[in-house]
């Protein structure tokens, strides 16, 4: 029955793809996300997602101070007026990917989506203080169209459909509307388009949204995994760097179907890792009565197929220097070179040999990283934490990703530098030179 | 044959002997340079060449403008040099009609001397770029990685073809091409005259991307000589005989 349904949700994805494909125009700033419930975790922890696409490429991780609540987000580099998703000291988490169904006619003024993010960070402790701050500035003013999908430190987990002057909330803990315990947005707002709240596939073939191929895909990645629930690993690994060229069709060699071997050129324009993502971050949430500092952004700088995620929390005295920089952060400016390297037909396609090479190679780190927050995390949560542990397996994370970053770069160069090339002219021996004095 | 004959002949044989590679220009042929300038505002490149690129060093140079290359001036020269600026810019004030003279030119004999800006320009990896040689740009993402000196570290082509006796040189970067080889099956390879000993990391630009990549390139275009310098040997105080060596390799005039 679970075959014939899946079997089923392939068909009714690959129609639907072809027909975004035909007559959906492309999205220049747009992004993936999810808001998932402790109900559908592993470990009975919320987590949070976000795949951040637009053309500032440029990204760094910061601290926002200045305000109520210390946080750390990653942020367009040099700037401190937007938080694109982050955390602050109470555990709460907040993203967002952007709705322009939301906008409405009359002029608005206030703070836009990152700056809100940002006002969020720095004075919102639970799920439900944000909620009230929408209420507050429904009528003091935003100048928001986007899902914000946050959680917090007490189990709380929602979605906000968020115009300028409403907001409509999607509780992520309620069965009635998420029934797998995931909200999973795109680029559309489904109170704009007049679909259920977590809409099927079949609901959505029968209309032209905006994204909808991406919001398909990501919930058939949340809908796969094992019986134990949705792990930060998976999400790390299989969510962020999904290719998938057709819902629940992973491209052969990649993350969700290693077992062939990568076409030469992908076309990742519409996948979730795509051509204009520029960062990720994934959270991972605390149970009811833990300790919110353990709460945990997993930050990717650059695109997550070329890069590698870092773990960082805001109690830390300070964040690790390959991920920071005022013009761009050292791991995220690798992988952006690796990316633009790997660009063919004008940056529509990827070289994938370029991408085999990083995963055989960086990916093991990570899972040394990944092993090593884990076991951290699981002794914070039974002894209690402190800063400077979290500081100390920040840092050290943040080397190790540096290097192994750093070492692809290297190795690219080499290739780069070596390939096999037609021979050069011969020519005849210089006689006479110019000495200028 | 007297004493004051024999003087004089020994003196201009001593003379001779002691300047080998200074060029003296009464009775020389003059290499006929025309230096691509669209925008003065732009670069300083033609104002820095037309210092010594002088009859007395063996050349005379002026400034052709786009039009002028669309109208068919190269003909009257021997080497074209596309200067710093901006390749892109430079592609597109000269239209398709003045990219088909250039490339015509070179391939007919003439030389081509591309300067950071016209290495691009050079270059088979743009869709504006001329394709005169096989030659890629690496980390273009972060090509406006920043200014500064930086030491080149010439191969043993390169100090005869640069006319250096030194195989590492300083020199002033200023957001040049990174040259790696490109493998177009129309196009001969190149040969590395330098690489990069040093490097210039600013603006977000990730370390260790530079050094090593290559600096001058050349090969031929048809019958044309092309040469590449990313960096700028031409501005004031510069290694300026690297540059006009190059120019006089590119050339082809006999000597």
């Amino acid at each position: 029955m679970r075959a014939r349904q899946k079997q089923l949700t392939i068909r009714a994805g690959v129609i639907l793809w072809a027909t975004l494909l035909v007559f959906l125009p492309s999205v220049v700033t747009a992004c993936t996300t999810a808001v998932i419930s402790g109900r559908a975790t592993v470990d009975g922890r919320p987590i949070l997602w976000k795949n951040r696409d637009t053309s500032s490429r440029r990204n760094e991780v910061a601290f926002i101070e200045g305000g109520e609540l210390r946080a750390i987000a990653v942020v367009n580099a040099g700037s401190r007026s937007s938080a694109w998703m982050g955390v602050n000291e109470a555990g709460f988490c907040i993203e967002n990917s952007v709705s322009r169904d939301l906008k409405i006619e009359e002029k608005t003024s206030g703070p836009g989506n990152g700056g809100f993010m940002k006002l969020a960070l720095q004075t919102c402790r639970t799920v439900e203080e944000f909620r009230l701050l929408l209420e507050k500035t429904n009528t003091s003013g935003r100048s928001t169209v986007s899902n914000y999908g946050v959680i917090d430190a007490h189990g709380g987990a929602a979605l906000f459909e968020t115009g300028p002057k409403s907001f409509k909330m999607f509780d992520a803990n309620d069965p009635d509307i998420a029934p797998d315990g995931f909200l999973v947005r795109s680029n559309f707002a489904t109170t704009a388009q007049g679909v259920s709240p977590q809409p099927t596939l079949e609901e959505l073939s029968e209309k032209t949204i905006v994204s909808a191929d991406r919001f398909s895909q990501a919930c058939t990645l949340l809908s796969s995994p094992d019986e134990a629930g949705i792990s930060i690993e998976y999400m790390i690994r299989n969510v962020c760097r999904d290719l998938s060229d057709t819902p629940g069709v992973p491209v052969c060699g990649s993350v969700n179907d290693p077992s062939g071997k990568l076409p030469e050129i992908i076309n990742a324009d519409s996948m979730i890792s795509r051509t204009t993502t520029v960062s990720a971050a994934v959270f991972h949430g605390v149970k009811a009565g833990e300790d919110p500092l353990m709460t945990t952004m997993w930050a990717f700088l650059g695109d997550p197929k070329f890069s590698i995620a870092v773990p960082c929390w805001t109690s830390m005295s300070d964040i690790a220097s390959p991920l920071v920089g005022e013009s761009e952060a050292p791991i995220g400016a690798i992988a952006n070179t690796m990316r633009g390297w790997s660009f063919v037909d004008g940056g529509n396609g990827v070289d994938s040999t370029v991408l085999t090479g990083i995963w055989s190679d960086v990916w093991k780190v990570e899972d040394q990283i990944l092993s090593a927050t884990a076991k951290a995390r699981s002794k914070w949560e039974s002894k209690g934490g402190n800063p400077r542990d979290m500081n100390a397996v920040h840092m050290e994370s943040a080397r190790r990703s540096y290097h192994a970053m750093l070492t692809e770069l290297r190795q690219l160069k080499n290739a780069a530098l070596t390939i096999k090339t037609p021979a050069p002219p011969k020519f005849e021996p210089v006689t006479k030179t110019i000495l200028v004095p | 044959m007297n004493k004051f004959s024999q003087a004089i002949l020994l003196t201009s044989l001593l003379m001779l002997m002691a300047m080998p590679t200074i060029v003296i220009a009464e009775n020389v042929q003059l290499v006929r340079v025309a230096i691509y300038d669209y925008s003065e505002e732009i670069s300083n490149g033609p104002s820095n060449l037309l210092r010594f690129l002088i009859p007395e060093h063996g050349f005379s140079a002026q400034r052709v403008s786009p039009e002028q290359i669309q109208e068919g001036c190269l003909k009257e020269f021997d080497v074209l040099i596309m200067p710093g600026g901006s390749g892109s810019k430079q592609s597109e004030k000269l239209q398709e009609s003045g990219r088909a003279q250039v490339k015509e030119f070179v391939r007919n004999g003439g030389g081509y001397v591309g300067i950071c800006a016209g290495s691009y320009l050079a270059s088979s990896h743009y869709s504006w770029s001329l394709s005169l040689i096989n030659a890629k740009v690496w980390d273009r993402e972060h090509w406006a990685r920043g200014q500064g000196t930086v030491s080149l570290c010439l191969t043993s082509s390169g100090c005869e073809v640069l006319g250096s006796k030194q195989n590492e040189v300083d020199v002033y970067y200023g957001q040049g091409p990174l040259l790696v080889p490109d493998n177009q099956s129309d196009l001969p390879g190149y040969e590395v005259l330098a690489s990069y000993g040093s490097e210039i990391a600013k603006k977000g630009a990730p370390v260790e991307a530079m050094i090593d990549t290559h600096a001058v390139i050349r090969s031929k275009y048809g019958e044309g000589r092309v040469i590449c310098f990313s960096p700028h040997p031409e501005t004031k105080d510069g290694p300026n005989s690297l540059m006009a060596s190059g120019i006089y390799w590119a050339a082809q005039v006999k000597p």
